[in-house]
This record gives structure tokens, sequence and C-alpha cells, in this order.
């Protein structure tokens, strides 16, 4: 099969039964990319697909066929955190940090489309994301600065 | 786990997927029940076709007054639509609480209905806008009430070789609709749901009260009535819903009731 990663071209053998995040984690490296439930339930999987949110447990590496994969390797990195992860940093929104990937892909996802988010927003779209850890309070706190700080410029 | 081996084919056309269904394929739209089922081994089908890229069966239009929904749309699709948030707001409502925003970006209304699990959104909204399920092969195509659609414990009534192209209901002046669920997580099914649509006739469709969606038939002719009748009417029903960890049937039942109720004074008063 042949994708787009992080705006790469790749090129992977696969059979159908393969999931695209085991294709991520395991040939591509891309670990951010976390399988916590693997039922499509905690959103630690979460990736873009098309531009588009999606859980990569619950897809098949063959329906990424042509398409283009984003993860947080291709914005962010350890020494250049972008926005939405600063801010997390910033909001002590993670602490085991093991949902945070997924988090930040739904937070992306979401300011794409609604800059100015209310805090019934936020929690809307982050329903499919899962932490363990932080009791929500300060990811929603993370992802208002986050869009402030967007809209700031 | 992951799901046991299995062949793959991409549909380039209707035609395609019809004939390899026909040889026992099983169709893969957004994959968000298939997978989730083979991964658990649920299911395990040798064949899988993907019509995922079969763009024809995407799409919300309306023609004189009845509204056409390619079987392949996405959840996301409904709750943004103009059309049907203008004309069936309580399908969008529906629609936006199915699972989560990632699961809604893959989900198809198709796979929501095709999958024919007793605690899917859709199905009860469907049923009371007496929608039609256009079914179809690479030789023929029909139109079955969407009700017939569902057969049992997530069995549908497609024979080998159908696919779900669209579902199709007529919308009326001045409609009303409500939906109602008890969810017990946010983005998990419903253990019940009701959806009750006012039009030409008033439509009552309840999802988790037994193996399938139903239609509640005897409760709509005692509408002509008034509410309280319509619930005796309810209560005379032989339900049998699936029991579990999270909750038995007395309750399951109860619970339909109250929402019935709800619905009903919604949209009749
Ligand atoms: C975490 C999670 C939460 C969920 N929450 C909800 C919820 O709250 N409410 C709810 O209703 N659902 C929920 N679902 C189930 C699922 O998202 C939906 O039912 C979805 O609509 C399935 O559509 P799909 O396109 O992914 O179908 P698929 O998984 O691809 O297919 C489902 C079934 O339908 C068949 N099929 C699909 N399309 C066609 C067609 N055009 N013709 C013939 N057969 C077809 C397939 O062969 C398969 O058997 C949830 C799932 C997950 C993983
Ligand atoms: S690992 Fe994919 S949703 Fe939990
Ligand atoms: S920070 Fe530990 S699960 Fe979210």
């Amino acid at each position: 099969m042949q994708f787009r990663l992080n705006g790469g071209d790749r090129k992977c053998k696969v059979s159908p039964r393969t999931l695209l995040v085991d294709v991520l984690r395991d040939e591509c490296g891309t670990t951010s990319v976390h399988i916590g439930c693997d039922e499509g339930i905690c959103g630690a999987c979460t990736i873009f697909l098309n531009g588009e949110s999606v859980k990569s447990c619950l897809v098949l590496a063959v329906q990424a066929e042509g398409k283009d994969v984003e993860t947080l390797e291709g914005t962010g990195s350890v020494k250049e955190l972008d926005v939405v992860q600063q801010a997390f940093g910033e909001e002590f929104a993670l602490q085991c940090g093991f949902c945070t990937p997924g988090m930040v892909v739904s937070a992306r996802a979401l300011l794409k489309n609604n800059p100015n988010p209310t805090d019934q927003e936020i929690r809307a779209a982050m329903v499919g994301n899962l932490c363990r850890c932080t009791g929500y309070q300060n990811i929603l706190k993370a992802v208002k600065k986050a869009a402030e700080r967007l809209q700031s410029g | 786990m992951r799901p046991a081996s299995f062949g793959y084919q991409l549909a380039s056309n209707l035609i395609d997927a019809s004939q390899a269904c026909a040889r026992g394929a099983i169709p893969l739209a957004g994959g968000q029940s298939l997978i989730a089922a083979m991964k658990s081994r649920q299911m395990t089908p040798e064949l899988l076709v993907d019509i995922g890229e079969l763009r024809d069966l995407r799409g919300i239009s309306i023609k004189s007054e009845r509204i056409r929904i390619g079987a392949l749309t996405r959840h996301c699709d409904l709750i943004r639509s103009e059309l049907l948030k203008e004309k069936v707001p309580w399908l969008c409502e529906a629609a936006s609480l199915i699972g989560d925003v990632q699961i809604r970006n893959r989900g198809s209304i198709g796979g929501n209905v095709c999958f024919a699990d007793p605690r899917a959104n859709l199905p009860p909204v469907l049923i009371s806008l007496n929608a039609t399920a256009v079914v179809g092969s690479s030789e023929s195509s029909r139109e079955v009430p969407i009700e017939n659609l569902f057969q049992g414990f997530r069995e549908n009534a497609l024979v080998a070789g159908e696919i779900l192209l669209a579902v199709e209901f007529d919308v009326v002046e001045g409609q009303k609709g409500s939906y109602r669920e008890l969810s017990p997580q946010l983005n998990g099914v419903p253990l019940v749901n009701v959806s009750v649509s006012s039009g030409n006739s008033i439509g009552v469709g309840v999802g988790g009260l037994n193996s399938c969606p139903l239609r509640l038939i005897r409760v709509e002719e005692a509408l002509v009535d008034g509410i309280g009748p319509a619930l005796e009417a309810f209560d005379g029903e032989a339900f049998e819903p699936l029991e579990d960890l999270q909750a038995g049937a007395k309750y399951r039942i109860k619970v339909g009731r109250v929402l019935l109720r709800r619905a009903l004074e919604e949209v009749l008063n």
C-alpha cells in the first residue's frame, strides 16, 4: 500500500487484516499513536486521515491507500512544541501522558473547524478521548488557552 | 485482538461490489462496527468488499418533498446538512449522539442500518419517518419499508448480492419529531431509544426493546385516542429486550415507556 504520512510518501507491505495503527507504530515508527483500549473507545490512537480525526485502531491499513495520514510527529517536536502541545504543558493537562497525543489531535480537529469554542463545545469534541489521570478540567483549560493564542495570532 | 485473515477487494463500481457480495463477500463501509466485530472475532468473514470509494452512494438530496440519503453518507455529514437541520432536526440529533467525533467521521447511515444492532441510533428515527430502504444488486433494485430490513439481532434482510443504496422518506410542511435515548455512557450505544415523527401519519420507532429495532404499530393506531391509550398499547406489547450487566429487561421497558411518553408529548402538544 501507498499513502502520505506527515507530508512524505510511504510504501508498506501489509495484509488485509493489518490495522492502520499497527502500520503507523511498527512500520513507520510514529509511536505517538498509542493503543489503549484497542476497541475504538479511548481515543489514544486518534490521527488525522485526509484531514479528519479518526481512531486508527478501527481503520484497516488498506483503507488508507492513497490517503493523507497525519500524526503528532508531523507538527510539534519535543524541542519545538506546537501551540496546542505548549498549552497542554502549561496547564498541566497531562500526568502520565498516555492519552495526550490523541487529545492533542482531537483538540486540533476542533480548533480547525471552530476557532472559538465554548466549554460545552470543547467537552463535546473530546468525548471520544478518555484520560485516566487528569480529571479533564486542565485539558479543558489547555484547549481554551490554545484557542485564545491561535486567535490572537 | 486482530481480525482473523480475510481477503480484500476494493470495489470501483456498484456492479463489482454486488458481484463480490453474490460470491459471499461482506461489504465494508466505514468499518466502525464491522472492524470492531472482526477484532473481537464475533465476525470472521472470508472476503470483504470495500464500498467506501463508491461516491454515488454518498450525499443528501431532495426531490418533490422526498429526501434521499445515500448509504455511505456519514454521521458527520448528517449533522452538518442544512437541509436535514431544517426539515428533520431530530434525525440530526440522533446522529449527533452516535459515539464521538472520530466515530462519526467514519460511520455511515448505511452501516448503522445494515448492522441491525437493536440499539443503533438511526433506525428508530427512520422507522418513525416511514422511510424506505433502496436496495440494489447488479441485476435489479427494490424498495423495502425500513423496518422490514431488521430480521433479528444484528441480522438484516439483504440477500446475497444486495447492497443498501440509500434511504428515502417524505417530508411534510410543519412536520415535527422527537428522538430520545438513555445512554449509560456518553460515547456508547443507548440502552433504549425512541423516535416519534408526525407527518401524514404519526410514526413510532423504538430500539433496545427487542432483538432488533421495531415499529410500534399498535401504539401508532391507539394515538387517534390520545397519549394515554397509546401508552396502554405500549404496556400490552410483548417486548424481549437484551439483558446484560447494564440493565435488565424490566428496567429497559420502563425506561422505554418514559421516553415514549416524553417524545409523544413533545410532538403532539
Ligand atoms: C466506540 C463506538 C461507539 C459507538 N456508538 C454508537 C452509538 O452511540 N450509536 C450507534 O448507533 N452506533 C454506535 N456505534 C456503531 C457504529 O459507529 C455505527 O453503527 C456506524 O454507523 C457503522 O457504520 P459503518 O459505515 O462504520 O459500517 P461498517 O462497520 O462498515 O458496516 C456495518 C455492517 O453493515 C454492513 N453494511 C454497511 N454498509 C452497507 C451497505 N451499503 N449495504 C449493505 N451492507 C452494508 C456491513 O457489511 C457490516 O455488516 C459505535 C461504535 C463504536 C466503535
Ligand atoms: S486504542 Fe483506538 S480508541 Fe482506544
Ligand atoms: S494523562 Fe494519563 S491518561 Fe491522560
